[in-house]
């Protein structure tokens, strides 16, 4: 629990920084802008965190955004096909991927950097040269539902932000309160003693990859049906990092065995009043990625000088 | 307790130190976020670019000059790191929450960014710069009629080449209604002539890649005669790309803006001519033309909705006066 | 004592929360070999680290040939001439002999470009390994050499940085018996030319063959010492306890169903060309002794699934097994107390109720969730059965001395219902304390019918605790003794694959 009040502490300092600099911050079209973007954005993040926990890594996330919303495009706009049908297929074949992705790092015992690292590069390939490296999109068809996931305020909150709180209600209580999870994270500590526990390895961080691309899938309809427009060659770009980097600020640590989901949604959180503080206070845009990187690494560092500390103070020779 | 409390410092010092460098992205301004364009008071007004190249930089120039003229305007300049319609639509999100009374953009896919804007209209003044949305409730366009444009760097061809040639031609995204409307002004203009293009390449807006489609053009195609870049970086990549396969004045290059790369390679005889917009224009128009009409002069749109900014042909007889003009406005 | 080479007087130490040491004193002469026990939690490591200049004491001195020294940083160690070869080995394995003797301090030339002098760094290290002994060539990579020699060369980089106290710590554990031999006649070299050892060890029967002195700490503080004639088993263990440890061995009332777990034909992946057969009674404890690599560790990981066995087939009570994987073994009731606590018996960053209840955690969760109070309550049942000294089932299993962390092992396995348990090495690193009550455990389990199998590298351990031995030598079974065959040279011959002397 220490970890993440830590986080959330810092968020509601920024924003009450932020409001008082610039009180547009707490308008209500504001809010809720940042509560759509947490919504799409921390899905996923939920999912990288997942994989993370194992001690894996995915770094296609932002090319599978491209090559879903290409082929969601076609499927949709050029072949006309309902959305009730696409829909599952493109969930269904998301999941391939993540499948592909965990037979390779659990069975044939590939790096998860590499494999993912090859995803993202192929991915966003075919992603581009399926759409002719032209701006694909979703025009004002029926798709209702879809577009009621990405644009519908139930209540005045943004939908993308009701379907993030299921899901980390599910994620919760699967990660920290089930067999399944602690697994997880039993895998993620020290894989050897796991299997010798009788844990099926392979299985368990398999399941992990495709957990995480189920995710990546439900995200991408909501930026898909949010943006409209889909470019191949950009679309998505940069979007694992920051999932990466919610999953790390939320407590997990790339060393894997640990993590939170609560954390995850916190960091997700902070990501966006972040690149929100930017715009409203004014800083120059091109700084956006500076100011991130600087808190996230500051945050980072004092979580480790503390952690230090305190291993120091706990250590009891013999 | 101590971590909160760590932590809480950490925070503070942080979000001080971030809210203390900020207000760097207006001009003549202070926030009070509570004026709403009354006459007389602090005036608005956005400009929201597609990419981060250095045309917009002369564009920038161009709004900025506007803004000091009309002395009640406060400018939010926004340029996207790359050409991202998610992207942009953060960015007019976020000008809309932070209170804008216009908006000039240049949309990076108008074909599908028609809800985008239409809900960016209904709320504020909107105007296109640049790139045109003509589908969307836009209230005008200021810029370059680049069919013409296409015309006029279709005549250049046919003098640079006037016994016919084949030619290759590169952009950054073929789909951007400028590049498509330049491309058919230069097919019309050359249809019936001797020359003939080969193809087009496309690179995203990333220079690196637009230089070595060049490269790798000119492998495959020795014969190309001439290289033609419809956007304003493309002219310089394509003329580096010369220079390193040694073929200055082999080929010839006809491109368009006018980046100062390309104008010194017109000024070496490297580049037959370019077409220049001028953006500088562009952002003076865009600005002057939204601070007229928030302050209730609709006449200021023109009954088409087009506000055309010629284009101009610069080669080596007035490329000099052309650059110590432009370096004049810029130094403002 | 003023003639001492090395004395340690009335050395304090306080962690938070805890004194590791109160006024401790310890002297060394030169040329001596001085053994230092306890159990663990004694305070022998701190004590050494203060020495090594990792630690400074709170109170108290230290004296260097009659001066009054600091030790403040491990290099003003190295140059009042300590020398420390830890448990774990500090070698770099991607560098050859030469190098790691000389790591820090290579001879030089060529400057201002500093480098490396070959020549010279081959000579010198020659002269320091052949001083022990070693017959390797300076320039093998480390990775080539066995563990034993790695641990010879540290004792030479030790002997190049001129150490006069060279101080061990638990340096036979990793090695065979042949090996400390080896080394035990090393040091009564070392002894001979001057240097001075101390010895830290749990295995009191190499405290007996080398040492001189034998100082016994308990609890941060002196508890005694013995000179050369009154070191006995009996007289170190009732120092470091405090008590009579009466008989750390118990043996069992006689075993039932001789055939209960049977395994016939089984080949390892390691050894292919050698089958194993053997059977196991109902309640008995069969220990497997042999050298280091002798097989039986494969063995144990091949019947427990971890590494599935080429061929051989397995069978509990009359039934014929298929386990193909460690979920199948479990199933069947057959358990692995691994070799390598820490890397593969615990999750040691996690809790106590976490490490005991992560086999069998699907019994004690409804639809895939973990009912807390059920696992909770496993977890403090077993602490308490086996005694687990901890905080509370919550405490993190690193932060548990070696003896408890093994019966949380053994914990997690008693949480379900054990038919057959493999212990690969059970007592490693653990103090006399702990061990006898393993011992009692295993005993207790085999009376209440469980089948045990015990690989031991301990002699001691291996006669004292098993009903049967069998050996092994690279892959095979090379006999199987009764209680009345037992003896250390029977077992010996066998484990080096000669025919047992009758």
């Amino acid at each position: 629990m220490k970890k993440e009040l830590g986080i959330f502490v810092l968020l509601v300092v920024l924003c009450v920084v932020v409001s008082i600099k610039n009180p547009d911050f707490l308008q209500a079209v504001n809010l809720q802008n940042m509560a759509r973007r947490i919504g799409m954005y921390g899905i996923y993040s939920i999912g990288l965190g997942v994989v993370i926990i194992t001690s894996g890594i995915d770094l296609s996330v932002g090319s599978v955004f491209a090559l879903q919303g290409i082929v969601m495009s076609i499927m949709l706009e050029n072949w006309g096909w309902p959305w009730y049908l696409a829909t599952p297929l493109i969930v269904v074949g998301v999941m391939a991927l993540g499948w592909l992705h965990g037979v390779m790092v659990a069975r044939v015992g590939m790096q998860p950097f590499i494999v993912t690292l090859c995803g993202l590069l192929i991915y966003r390939g075919v992603a581009r040269f399926i759409s002719g490296d032209r701006a694909l999109g979703i025009g004002a068809g029926e798709y209702g539902v879809l577009k009621a996931l990405a644009q519908a305020k139930p209540l005045g909150v943004p939908m993308p932000f009701v379907i993030l709180i299921v899901v980390t209600a599910v994620m919760w209580v699967l990660l920290h309160r089930s067999v399944y999870g602690r697994y997880l994270f039993a895998v993620g500590k020290n894989e050897d003693a796991a299997r010798f526990s009788g844990i099926n390895t392979r299985r368990v961080i398999a399941s992990a990859y495709v957990l995480c691309m189920a995710l990546t899938a439900i995200s991408g309809i909501i930026f898909v049906f949010d943006t409209g427009s889909i470019q191949g060659s950009n679309f998505g770009n940069f979007y694992e990092l920051y999932g990466i980097a919610a999953a790390v600020l939320g407590g997990c640590s790339l060393r894997g065995g640990e993590g939170s989901v609560i954390g995850i949604v916190i960091g997700t959180a902070l990501l966006q009043v972040l690149q929100n503080l930017v715009n409203l206070l004014g800083i120059d845009s091109s700084l956006n990625f500076a100011v991130m990187g600087t808190v996230i690494f500051v945050g980072v560092l004092a979580d480790q000088i503390l952690t230090q500390r305190r291993a120091a103070k706990q250590s009891v020779a013999h | 307790m101590g971590k909160i409390l760590y932590t809480f410092a950490v925070a503070l010092a942080l979000a001080f130190l971030v809210g203390c460098g900020s207000d760097t992205g207006t001009v003549s301004g202070t926030k009070d976020g509570a004026n709403k364009g009354a006459a007389g008071k602090k005036l608005r007004l956005a400009y929201v670019t597609n990419n981060a190249s250095d045309f917009w930089t002369i564009a920038r120039a161009g709004c900025e000059k506007a803004c000091t003229e009309l002395g009640n305007v406060d400018l939010a300049f926004r340029m996207p790191p790359e050409n991202s319609a998610a992207l942009q639509k953060q960015i007019l999100e976020d000008l809309l929450a932070k209170g804008i009374d216009g908006i000039a953009i240049s949309p990076v896919d108008p074909a599908h960014q028609t809800d985008i804007l239409n809900d960016v209209a209904r709320q504020v003044l909107l105007i296109t710069h640049d790139s045109d949305a003509a589908d969307s409730n836009r209230a005008c366009y200021v810029g370059t009629d680049n069919f013409a444009a296409g015309k006029q760097a279709g005549e250049l061809l046919k003098q640079a080449l006037p016994d016919g040639g084949k030619i290759m031609v590169f952009v950054g995204v073929l789909d951007a209604q400028n590049a498509r409307d330049r491309y058919e002004g230069i097919k019309e203009t050359i249809k019936g002539s001797k020359v003939e293009i080969i193809d087009c390449r496309t690179d995203d807006g990333d220079r690196v890649r637009a230089k070595s489609n060049v490269a790798d053009s000119m492998t495959k195609y020795p014969d190309v005669s001439c290289l033609v870049g419809l956007w304003s970086y493309n002219g310089p990549a394509i003329l580096r790309a010369v220079k390193d396969a040694d073929k200055v004045g082999k080929v010839k290059i006809v491109c368009f803006d006018e980046e100062d790369e390309t104008l010194k390679g017109v000024k070496d005889g490297a580049i037959y001519a370019t077409v220049v917009q001028q953006p500088y224009e562009f952002g003076y128009q865009a600005i002057k033309l939204m601070a007229k009409v928030c302050g209730g002069d609709k006449s200021a749109i023109p009954a088409n909705k087009l506000q055309i900014v010629p284009t101009l042909a610069i080669n080596k007889a007035n490329v000099d006066e052309f650059w110590a003009n432009l370096k004049k406005l810029r130094g403002k | 004592m003023t003639d001492a080479l090395l004395e340690l007087r009335s050395i304090t130490k306080r962690f938070p929360g805890v004194t590791a040491l109160q006024s401790v004193s310890l002297a060394v002469n030169p040329g001596e070999v001085v053994a230092l026990i306890g159990e663990n939690g004694a305070g022998k490591s701190t004590l050494m680290k203060i020495l090594g200049g990792v630690h400074q004491a709170d109170e108290g001195s230290i004296h260097i040939a009659g001066r009054q020294v600091t030790i403040r940083s491990v290099a003003d160690a190295i140059k009042l001439g300590i020398g420390f070869i830890h448990q774990e080995l500090n070698v770099l394995d991607n560098l050859d002999v030469a190098a790691n003797c000389f790591l820090g301090r290579e001879p030089l030339w060529g400057w201002p470009l500093r480098l490396i002098n070959r020549p010279r760094i081959y000579s010198e290290s020659e002269t320091y390994l052949r001083r022990l002994g070693l017959n390797v060539s300076p320039r093998t990579p480390l990775r080539e050499l066995s563990l034993a020699q790695q641990q010879m060369v540290e004792i030479a980089k030790a002997l190049s940085q001129n150490a006069r106290l060279i101080i061990m710590d638990e340096p036979s554990s990793c090695l065979t018996v042949t090996e400390t031999d080896r080394l035990l006649e090393t040091i009564r070299d070392l002894r001979q030319q001057g240097v001075s050892i101390i010895y830290i060890s749990h295995r009191l029967n190499e405290v007996q063959q080398c040492a001189d002195r034998v100082v016994v700490l308990r609890d941060g503080q002196n508890a005694g010492s013995l000179a050369r004639g009154e070191i006995s088993h009996q007289s170190m263990i009732k120092m470091m306890v405090g008590r009579d440890l009466k008989d750390m061995y118990v043996h069992g009332s006689g075993a039932k169903r001789p055939d209960y777990f049977q395994v016939q034909g089984l080949r390892t992946r390691a050894h292919p060309r050698h089958e194993i057969s053997f059977s196991l009674a109902c309640g008995e404890i069969l220990g497997f002794a042999g050298l280091v690599g002798a097989g039986r560790s494969e063995m144990a990981q091949a019947i427990f699934g971890v590494d599935a066995p080429l061929a051989g087939t397995i069978a509990l009570d009359g039934k014929p097994l298929t386990i193909r994987c460690a979920n199948d073994a479990i199933r069947a009731g057959i358990y692995l107390v691994p070799e390598d606590r820490r890397r593969a018996g615990l999750v040691t960053e996690m809790t106590v109720r976490e490490n005991v209840t992560l086999p069998g955690l699907s019994r004690w969760a409804a639809f895939g969730l973990i009912r807390r109070r059920e696992e909770n309550e496993v977890a403090v049942r077993q602490v308490e059965s086996l005694r687990v000294k901890t905080p509370s089932v919550e405490a993190r299993v690193l932060n548990l001395s070696g003896g408890n962390q093994q019966k949380v092992v053994l914990a997690k396995w008693l949480a379900l219902t054990p038919r057959v348990l493999v212990f690969d090495e059970p007592t490693r690193g653990i103090d006399v304390g702990a061990k006898a009550e393993i011992y009692r455990l295993m005993r207790d389990l085999a009376e209440r019918g469980v089948a045990i199998i015990m690989i031991s590298s301990e002699m001691e351990e291996v006669i004292g605790v098993s009903d049967r031995i069998a050996v092994m030598h690279e892959g095979a079974i090379t006999g199987v003794l009764d209680r009345t065959e037992f003896s250390e040279e029977r077992i010996m011959s066998l484990a080096v694959g000669k025919a047992p002397v009758a």
